[in-house]
């Protein structure tokens, strides 16, 4: 009996179509899905985030787990419609009077259809496994980026994740559809749980929440994005998820409460009738006529003209809407919503876990954000609602046989998502002011508000269009809705496809950011020019949608067809010929500015100009060039026509000892602008427009020794509606590299990535010349063809603005009604300028140096950015002080830190000059105990760059970047200690360890030793910290200083050959003892790893005494440059700490409670230490503070929940 | 005088099912029937003159306008009342009148108001008004049905199976209704109720398998058959010996026994003569129709 009951069931969704379907889209969706990663359709292998190595294959287990699991997130959707269908058929078929009377145990029905329906859902998508083996097979496809085959790499994420993904949801559909009985709920709350959950996962920012998440998320994605990035490119290729730690806690938690939830459902199951609500409670009031008032009239006079259309499309609005928002699932969207932007709000651009400022700006365009993603889902389900509206209450017929137009119905549609979609925005809006004036910020623009929320239902307007139009062509409302998704799914990945110019990106608007500084700056024309092209298609699709409109009863395909060129009206024809001229004159207008007036190149077109650049001009590099020694430059600023005129007077010389005939530069931009004059007389030898190149023959030879004059010229004028977010109307910033000619070989237009070389057949390319590399060496690594140069500079802007460049200010003058400022340095510098110009409000303060220097210090920002100035000034002071004590006496007059627009967070280091983002500190918001000071540490970082880089300047080669960027931090971190304490700075290098285990799983070709590291921040900047800090911990703060000192003594302002990390650390190394010289160079040389973790923690209280009693398990490896790792012996000393509340200045401060008997010899395994503290413990931990290069940072530290007593 | 004409109408649904072949009518003003058994074709007839459906071939004419190139122009002078509907659930009986009111183009506040009141009246749900539809009987359903269909005051009225579903006092009310509404439209009442027609129609024609079988008024039709119509009391298993050898039209159930409708031109011995009614035009037209099932 339960058998046939089974095989009947089974055979009535074999028999659906849909079934077949659905497993054709996934089988195409794997296929085409590894088809596009390993480069089908652009003949260049994709890189996702997770697959981002040369040595990593395109079939890896990580890449094949990762897009199984992501498309879970599409089966979230696919299963509720298909398992409410078989456990709601017999209420859809209204059959269920049969069945509910016949002699069937209720359970075992619902469990035959349980069983039945999960089952085809795993088989169904299993479908998409296949299609991601069978890809592999490809015989278009290059065999070599595939592994061997592994069907466990399929299986393993199919079973773990999908199938127990499978199990979790439907047990939520289930209770769904016994409860309500109705799929459109099943439907809905598929869609709304699709809604929460990627909401979910797009705010989980927070390193703190990231366990958190991991633990309870319910399609356990962020779980697996725990476990696995700190993975190796060689764990990414092989490596299968264990059934441990967070998955397993995640997977058991979910399972156990998809039990649950089954359970339940199985309880709730009844063989009952649906209740139909009786409308007990009425809420209209009809204040209409009394019955008796009435008159006939046997004429009824109605006039059809445009006011009865706009009437009727009033009134039909009124009712949709009234029927909209009366609805569950419109009240529970509204819920969601309101709860999810409350959640959110205090997310908003977090760095280092500290938040911003609620200004306005902030706000709203991250409420934009939420709605618009909300928006995407509303529209889909809605639209659904709409169009499907009438039929599913079966009074389809009299609207139909009503001369009511379908495009009365259609607008009406468009209006109504788009004002209830208008509605959220006003809940939003008053959220955030609210929230806002919660904060005490009562600086609120209201117009931004106003602004934003019309950028909002532009989109809105659109996908609404395209959605009335899917949900009529598509056969029902399910399929619609999909339709939906797929489409807006699809056209992201239209560039992989090789569809890459801005015309063909669907829907897809520029960007507008908005900047205090800039206000909207150059981004509205492009943006309203995208707006008036996708409009018009969108209205054009519209106008299809009417003309498909579904009306009547159902009818072929040949009746639909014939709808699109029968029976146009003239409104509808008129329509699209004014829609499609528009489309086709904006489409123009974006061709003429993208193709014309700018370059545009396709991507493809790009690697081959390069990879003919190479074959053309590499022997240029053995070119031996004169060198600059002088810059002289005009630079003026036209902050309204958003035009930059540039010229400059050049001196090279020769330092070579040979005599040369031959000079080569290369412009910015080979413009008809260009005009240059050299002292000497030449000749053009090549003049290449495609690379900018300039060659020359010089008439005579330049001697060695000897100098020629080099002056230039360039004017750079705003074309069309480009974006500039460097020239900008109020906030300019640019650099040198911008337009200085550059005279030696640009190595920069070679493709960098093997993989593409090999392709077009050139010779593998390391990214960094060997450190002993003498002829590279003679180039520092920020320009090749000057060491140190004189510098000077007039800057020109609008007379309302301050412009500044390096060096200091000599004179200003007006005319024209133009500001122009002179600036010299006076000694020489790298060959590296800013320019910046904007309505500065200046904060000023002076330090005085122990030799009596008087330093001036300047913060030029935008008026009403005061919040985090003063902390700004501390880190300029204190790192002022720190660093002339331990380094070198700083060795200008001034320090200038310059704001500039958000378009770009980050800040600059130039010669007593820092560009420094409003988007990076300016408006961090750093009250409260947990928030890192990161104005603090950027500032302080910043500073350093004046001695580290810009006294001693590494070589270009590998390492170059270690006495740079890791010093640069080191030197901030010690100067943050000073002022918040060695525990704090515990939590700031847990970011920065973090960063480094995620970084170096993300490496593009290969983890270098810090020594050699080849321009890789997470090396340079996140190891570079905990080593530098590390180290210090071990060998003390005075010798690393002396070892610094020595260096500037030693290497600053020198001339070539440059430093290289080898010299460096003969430095350093002198400073470190005998026992701990292993632990330096394994550090610096290496790439060793530990895994230190706590795996319980008691305390016992002993008279006045509190005995910590840990046990910690601890290993080390030693990794390869792509992640493969062996274990290595382990004997070493390590911090093992206890943490107690002290209270410091009246504040509760979090200290460590053994701060002289810290250190721990502990081997590979199992260890316990034990040790005494004398206040109350609250934390304890192995290496909590993070000295030594952890592979997972959450599991060094314990909460100390209970004291207990030792009797 | 307002005509509807249909000539060659045929339409093939895309499963094999021929609901209509080669269907010519013509109606005048007045009220039409339009009688048939199920799956007759009868309602895709209705729904085809109402716009909501496109025939394979063939056309229809409203006063010499086609209604499938003109569309719109139909729904305008339309009372459509389909077999089977719902209305939105969470609307009142006013809301919905006064929603369908709006679509049929009635956009003078003053006159619908008083348009949705007189038919709220009419149809005896004026007391109900401001209740939710979604808690109407069927046959409240019904009459908010009919009050939608008639409000614009339609040229061409067309109900499909209206009194399906309403008790004998509804049905009653409801063909005082359209004998009212009747006299200056063309009504064309689509039904399986013989009684339906007799009562109320001055025209009809008989469908069945897609095919116009006979055309005609009631009186004249029924007339035809005077003299010719004969009925006896026979037991159960005389059926099929009556049935081989007279030409009986159809037969019911009686008292235990059975009692067959003969149709003879001369006179049957032991045969009672019978008044000929509608029914009995119905049967002789469509045969088998109105048999007993032979026992299984």
């Amino acid at each position: 009996m339960f058998f046939n009951l089974l095989a009947y069931e089974y055979k009535y969704l074999l028999r659906r179509v849909s079934t077949y379907v659905y497993a054709l889209i996934f089988f195409s969706l794997g296929f085409l899905l590894m088809n596009a990663f390993a480069g089908a359709f652009t003949g260049i292998r994709i890189h996702t985030m997770n697959s981002g190595a040369e040595q990593s294959f395109t079939n890896s287990s990580i890449n094949i787990m990762m897009i199984s699991s992501a498309l879970n997130l599409l089966l979230i959707l696919f299963i509720g419609g298909y398992l409410s269908d078989i456990l709601l058929k017999d209420f859809s078929h209204n059959s269920y009077q049969l069945v509910y009377t016949k002699q069937i145990q209720k359970n075992k029905l619902l469990f035959a259809r349980l069983f039945v329906g999960i089952t085809t859902v795993i088989g169904i998508f299993f479908f998409l496994q296949l299609g991601l083996m069978l890809a592999q097979f490809s015989p278009w496809l290059e065999s070599k980026q595939f592994q061997p085959f592994n069907a466990l790499y399929y299986l393993n994420p199919f079973f773990k994740i999908s199938v127990t993904n499978i199990l979790i949801a439907s047990s939520f559909y289930t209770l769904i559809a016994i409860i309500s009985k109705k799929k459109l709920y099943v439907n809905m709350s598929a869609v709304l749980m699709y809604l929460v959950y990627t909401a979910i996962m797009a705010f989980n920012s927070k390193l703190e929440l990231k366990e958190i998440s991991a633990l309870f998320d319910m399609f356990g994605l962020s779980t697996l994005g725990l476990m696995t990035e700190n993975w190796t490119i060689a764990q990414r290729n092989t490596e299968l998820l264990p059934f441990s730690s967070y998955f397993m806690y995640n997977r058991l938690l979910w399972l156990g409460i998809a039990l649950l939830v089954y359970l339940l459902s199985f309880k709730l199951y009844k063989f009952e009738f649906p209740l139909i609500k009786s409308g007990s409670k009425e809420k209209n009031k009809v204040k209409e006529a009394d019955k008796a008032s009435y008159v006939h009239y046997g004429v009824i006079s109605i006039n059809w003209n445009f006011m009865t259309y706009l009437k009727q499309l009033s009134h039909y609005f009124k009712i949709e809407f009234k029927i909209l928002t009366r609805s569950v699932i419109f009240k529970i969207f509204g819920v969601v919503f309101i709860l999810f932007v409350l959640s959110s709000l205090s997310n908003y651009s977090v760095i280092y876990d500290t938040a911003v400022h609620p200004v306005t700006y902030i706000i709203t365009e991250n409420l934009k954000g939420i709605v618009l993603a909300f928006s995407v889902l509303y529209i889909a389900i809605f639209s659904s609602e709409l169009v499907w509206r009438s039929r599913s209450s079966n009074c389809d017929f009299f609207e139909d046989s009503s001369p009511l137009r379908n495009s009365i119905k259609a607008i009406s549609h468009v209006s109504t998502l788009t004002i209830s979609i208008a509605i959220l925005w006003i809940i939003g809006s008053i959220i955030g002011v609210g929230y806002q004036l919660y904060l005490g910020f009562y600086n609120i623009d209201f117009s931004l508000y106003l602004i934003y929320g019309g950028l909002l239902l532009i989109p809105v307007v659109m996908y609404s269009a395209v959605a009335i139009l899917f949900q009529n062509i598509m056969p029902n409302r399910m399929a619609g809705i999909l339709l939906f998704f797929g489409f807006f799914t699809f056209v992201d990945y239209l560039p992989y496809i090789g569809l890459e110019h801005p015309l063909w990106q669907m829907f897809d608007l520029p960007g507008v950011i908005f900047s205090d500084m800039n206000g909207f700056g150059s981004f509205l024309p492009k943006y309203f020019t995208y707006v008036i092209y996708w409009l018009s298609f969108s209205l054009m699709l519209f106008i299809l949608g009417i003309r498909l409109y579904r009306t009547g009863a159902n009818q072929g395909f040949k009746a639909r067809v014939r709808k699109l060129y029968h029976g146009w009206t003239l409104a509808e024809q008129i329509s699209l010929g004014v829609m499609l001229i528009i489309f086709i004159a904006s489409g123009s207008y974006i061709f003429h500015n993208t193709n014309v007036l700018n370059t545009y190149k396709t991507q493809k077109q790009s690697r081959e100009l390069s990879v003919n650049f190479e074959k053309e001009y590499k022997h240029l590099e053995k070119l031996n060039q004169p060198r600059v020694t002088d810059v002289d430059l005009n630079v003026q600023i036209y902050p309204n026509e958003l035009d930059v005129q540039v010229s400059g007077d050049l001196i090279l010389q020769n330092k070579q000892n040979v005599a040369l005939d031959t000079l080569i530069f290369f412009t910015n931009k080979s413009k008809d602008n260009f005009k240059f004059s050299l002292s000497k007389e030449y000749e053009i030898l090549t003049q290449d427009e495609d690379y900018n190149l300039f060659m020359l023959k010089l008439a005579s030879p330049l001697l060695p020794g000897d100098t020629l004059t080099f002056k230039f010229s360039d004017y750079y004028a705003h074309q069309g509606y480009e974006v500039d977010t460097n020239i900008c109307e109020n906030g300019t910033f640019f650099n040198s590299s911008t337009f200085m000619p550059e005279f030696s070989y640009a190595e920069h237009y070679e493709i960098s990535s093997n993989e593409i070389r090999k392709k077009y057949g050139l010779e593998p390319k390391e990214r960094m010349a060997e450190r002993d590399d003498l002829k590279a060496r003679g180039n520092h690594y920020i320009s090749k063809d000057s060491d140190w140069v004189n510098f000077s500079a007039t800057v020109g802007t609008s007379s309302d603005q301050i412009a500044v460049a390096p060096g200091y200010l000599v004179d200003s003058w007006e005319k024209d009604g133009r500001k122009q400022f002179r600036y010299v340095m006076d000694h020489p510098i790298l060959k590296f300028f800013s320019f910046s110009s904007a309505r500065y409000e200046i904060e000023k303060d002076t330090w005085v140096s122990n030799s009596g220097k008087e330093v001036a210090l300047e913060i030029y920002h935008h008026p009403g950015h005061e919040y985090n100035l003063a902390s700004m000034m501390k880190a300029l002071k204190m790192g002022l002080t720190y660093y002339s004590e331990n380094f070198m006496e700083y060795p200008h007059k001034q320090m200038r830190i310059l704001e500039f627009p958000r378009y770009s967070t980050f800040a600059q280091s130039f010669p007593n000059t820092v560009p420094y983002s409003e988007g990076i500190g300016f408006i961090a918001r750093l009250d409260g105990q947990e928030k890192q000071d990161y104005p603090f540490f950027v500032t302080a970082h910043e500073l350093a760059h004046q001695w580290w880089a810009h006294v001693v300047i590494g070589a270009d080669v590998k390492g170059a970047v270690l006495m740079s960027e890791a010093l640069a931090q080191y030197s901030a971190l010690s100067v943050m200690e000073e002022e918040y304490g060695e525990v704090k700075m515990g939590d700031f290098l847990k970011h920065e360890l973090h960063s480094y285990v995620v970084g170096r799983s993300s490496e593009s070709s290969k983890e270098m030793p810090l020594s050699q590291v080849e321009n890789q921040q997470y090396i340079h900047y996140n190891k570079g910290s905990v080593v530098m800090y590390g180290l210090k911990a071990y060998i003390g703060e005075d010798a690393i200083n002396t070892a610094l000192k020595n260096v500037v003594d030693k290497y600053g302002y020198q001339e070539p050959p440059y430093i290289n990390s080898e010299e460096f650390l003969t430095e350093l190394y002198r400073e470190v003892p005998d026992s701990l010289q292993f632990l330096a160079k394994e550090m610096f040389e290496d790439i060793i790893l530990y895994s230190n973790n706590v795996s319980k923690v008691e305390v016992f209280k002993e008279d006045e005494l509190f005995k910590v009693e840990l046990e910690i398990e601890c290993y080390k490896m030693r990794s390869d440059s792509i992640g493969n790792e062996t274990q290595v012996p382990l004997d070493e000393w390590i911090e093992v700490l206890a943490f107690t509340d002290k209270f410091v200045n009246g504040e509760k401060t979090k200290v460590v409670a053994n701060p002289d008997n810290r250190w721990f010899k502990l081997q590979s395994g199992k260890n316990k230490v034990s040790f005494y503290v004398d206040s109350k413990p609250i934390e304890a931990g192995v290496d909590p503070l993070y000295r030594l290069l952890d592979k997972n940072v959450f599991d060094n530290r314990k909460t100390i929940k209970e004291i207990k007593e030792r009797l | 005088m307002k005509k509807l004409t249909i000539s060659g109408l045929s339409k093939t649904y895309s499963n094999g099912t021929t609901a209509l072949k080669e269907v010519n009518l013509e109606v005048n003003q007045g009220m039409f029937g339009l009688l048939g058994p199920n799956g007759a074709g009868k309602s895709t007839l209705m729904r085809t003159i109402a716009t909501l459906q496109s025939s394979d071939s063939g056309n229809i004419k409203f006063d010499s306008i086609d209604i499938q190139e003109n569309q719109t122009k139909i729904k305008k002078k339309l009372g459509f009342l389909p077999q089977s509907f719902d209305f939105y659930p969470n609307l009142s009986a006013w809301d919905t009148l006064n929603y369908y009111a709006i679509l049929k183009g009635i956009t003078n506040h003053n006159e619908r108001k008083n348009l949705v009141t007189e038919w709220l009246v009419k149809v005896n749900l004026y007391d109900q008004r401001k209740k939710r539809v979604g808690g109407f009987s069927g046959g409240m359903k019904q009459r908010l049905g009919i009050a939608q269909a008639l409000i614009a005051n339609p040229e061409l009225v067309i109900v499909d199976e209206p009194t399906a579903g309403l008790d004998p006092k509804e049905r009653n009310h409801f063909h005082n209704i359209l004998s009212e509404i009747g006299e200056d439209k063309i009504v064309i009442l689509s039904t399986h109720i013989v009684d339906d027609v007799s009562d109320l129609c001055t025209d009809m024609a008989i469908i069945n398998q897609g095919q116009v079988i006979l055309q005609g008024s009631p009186l004249a039709e029924v007339e035809k058959l005077t003299g010719r119509i004969w009925r006896k009391i026979i037991k159960k298993d005389e059926l099929d010996w009556y049935s081989s050898e007279f030409e009986v039209i159809s037969s019911h159930l009686y008292m235990g026994d059975i009692r067959v409708i003969v149709y003879s031109d001369s006179d049957l011995s032991g045969f009672e003569l019978k008044t000929p009614d509608l029914e009995d035009v119905y049967f002789k037209t469509i045969p088998h129709q109105g048999d007993i099932v032979g026992g299984e």
